[in-house]
């Protein structure tokens, strides 16, 4: 069925009533505060050229999510490579190779590592769910999946961020353990807190 | 009393049951203890199921031990991720703020429908060609990634005519300078402030496609006259060259300044400096 393509201030205006949730999706895949807007940015332009593809009627957040995931995805491959090919790329330690935990790392940032253990829908999820105060509803209309999927995802990945940073805590109490036990990926503080760290600061919601 | 509780029907998540299941590590609780410790935390137990949790809370240090580390992964998730609604609230501006460039299901009607009305050949094959020129322009701005960013940029003496039309009128306002400091940060990776200049009134910020899809733009007046500071990262490639009597430019680290001020009056961007 054929329907007018929304003009540029009603995708305007879905893009703002959605945009924490798009972000929310940007950020699931990038792992970062700083690059997730830069992405959502990009998104929002080829969302608002592709327009005339959405169907009214439809999920305008599930649509516009394809749009941020697939950006970030191209986003996150063109920063790998570039890193790859950077000098600071070739000093990352290898990311299978055994990597003792900082215990001076600060507790955000192990939250953080533990979240970027979990696979991107599962992520998403308890972000939508915690950061956004998501209904499991509005969870499974944005990410099109069914209710009791996002609150598997959420339950679960809750569980898994719980035990690894206990399992983390109670070696450090002991002075034993390194990331692989405590359940964090070894190296992924580096990449993702990296970006969380900048741009914290507190901004004007005007 | 919790073991009772468990025992009765909970709402039990469903998904992937291939998964490993994660209540593996956690130290004895088992998979429904760790569910109501979630939905403790949520707020989602019902009234009877609460008072029974928080009587197994009092005796049970462990199940403590995951209520206070699920309180604070959630406040530590909500600290460190929480969108900002001022930048949420620029991109969302700068859409409607967007060039017509980027409506080509109306620019293409606008070309092709008065073709109907004519059957002139010369004319049928230039409007031929205006749709196929039209058409590549149109893909080329439809590709998503690099080519996406295809926009047509203004001068910055239209942006600024244009601000100054539109009555100076911000989208985002910082009231102290550690706001003004964040928002520059966050837009242009560093931080800014402006030294206090008497006469200078600093009121906002708005947003145009002048260097970049991504330009910010400070309004401010200086005696009551409109000047407009226009900022980007210098990698974007802005020419330094300011061929307008008054406009000038700067290079501030990695932030390329650029301003456009009324007749007759001084440059601010001395005023201008990083936060260290």
């Amino acid at each position: 069925m054929h329907t007018p393509p929304l003009s540029q201030s009603e995708f305007a205006q879905m893009f703002q009533e959605h945009a924490r949730a798009l972000w929310c999706v940007a950020v699931s895949v990038l792992g970062n505060r700083d690059d997730a807007e830069d992405v959502l940015q990009e998104s929002a332009l080829t969302g608002l050229a592709k327009r005339q593809e959405f169907v009214r009627g439809t999920s305008f957040v599930h649509w516009m999510g394809q749009v941020v995931r697939y950006t970030a995805l191209n986003e996150g491959r063109r920063r790998r490579i570039r890193k790859a090919s950077s000098v600071d790329g070739l000093q990352t330690p290898a990311s299978d190779g055994p990597v003792h935990a900082d215990r001076s790392e600060p507790f955000d940032d192990r939250v953080v590592a533990a979240l970027a253990t979990l696979d991107e829908t599962a992520r998403t999820c308890l972000l939508m769910r915690t950061v956004l105060d998501f209904s499991y509803r509005q969870i499974s209309e944005a990410l099109q999946i069914a209710e009791g999927t996002a609150m598997s995802h959420v339950h679960r990945s809750r569980m898994r961020m719980r035990a690894a940073l206990l399992a983390f805590e109670r070696s450090s109490a002991s002075g034993h353990g390194s990331n692989h036990e405590s359940g964090i990926a070894p190296g992924l503080s580096s990449g993702l807190s990296s970006g969380l760290s900048s741009g914290t600061g507190g901004t004007t919601h005007a | 009393m919790l073991e009772r509780l468990l025992r009765e029907p909970t709402r039990e998540p469903t998904g992937d049951s291939t998964a490993p299941d994660p209540s593996a590590a956690l130290g004895g609780l088992g998979r429904s203890s760790a569910e109501l410790v979630e939905r403790f935390v949520d707020g989602t137990l019902s009234d009877r199921e609460r008072l029974v949790f928080e009587k197994s809370l009092e005796i049970d240090a462990a199940l403590c031990e995951h209520v206070a580390m699920q309180r604070r992964v959630d406040a530590s998730l909500r600290g460190k991720l929480q969108p900002s609604d001022l930048v949420l609230k620029h991109i969302a501006a700068s859409l409607v703020a967007a060039d017509d460039a980027l409506a080509p299901a109306e620019a293409s009607k606008s070309v092709i429908l008065p073709a109907k009305k004519k059957i002139n050949w010369l004319r049928a094959a230039a409007l031929v060609a205006v749709a196929v020129s039209g058409y590549f322009a149109y893909s080329t701005i439809l590709t998503p990634g690099e080519e996406a960013t295809k926009i047509q940029l203004i001068a910055p003496r239209v942006a600024f005519e244009r601000e100054v039309g539109e009555g100076m009128q911000p989208y985002a306002v910082c009231t102290t300078s550690e706001e003004f400091a964040a928002y520059t940060r966050t837009q242009l990776g560093v931080a800014l402030k402006v030294r206090p200049i008497e006469g200078l009134a600093l009121i906002g910020w708005d947003y145009e496609s002048v260097f970049s899809r991504r330009t910010i733009v400070l309004l401010a007046k200086y005696h009551d006259k409109p000047i407009v500071v226009f900022m980007d990262k210098v990698d974007v490639g802005p020419d330094n060259t300011c061929s307008e009597h008054n406009e000038g430019s700067r290079v501030l680290g990695s932030i390329y300044l650029h301003e456009v001020r009324s007749e007759g009056m001084p440059s601010v961007l001395d005023a201008f400096e990083v936060v260290e």
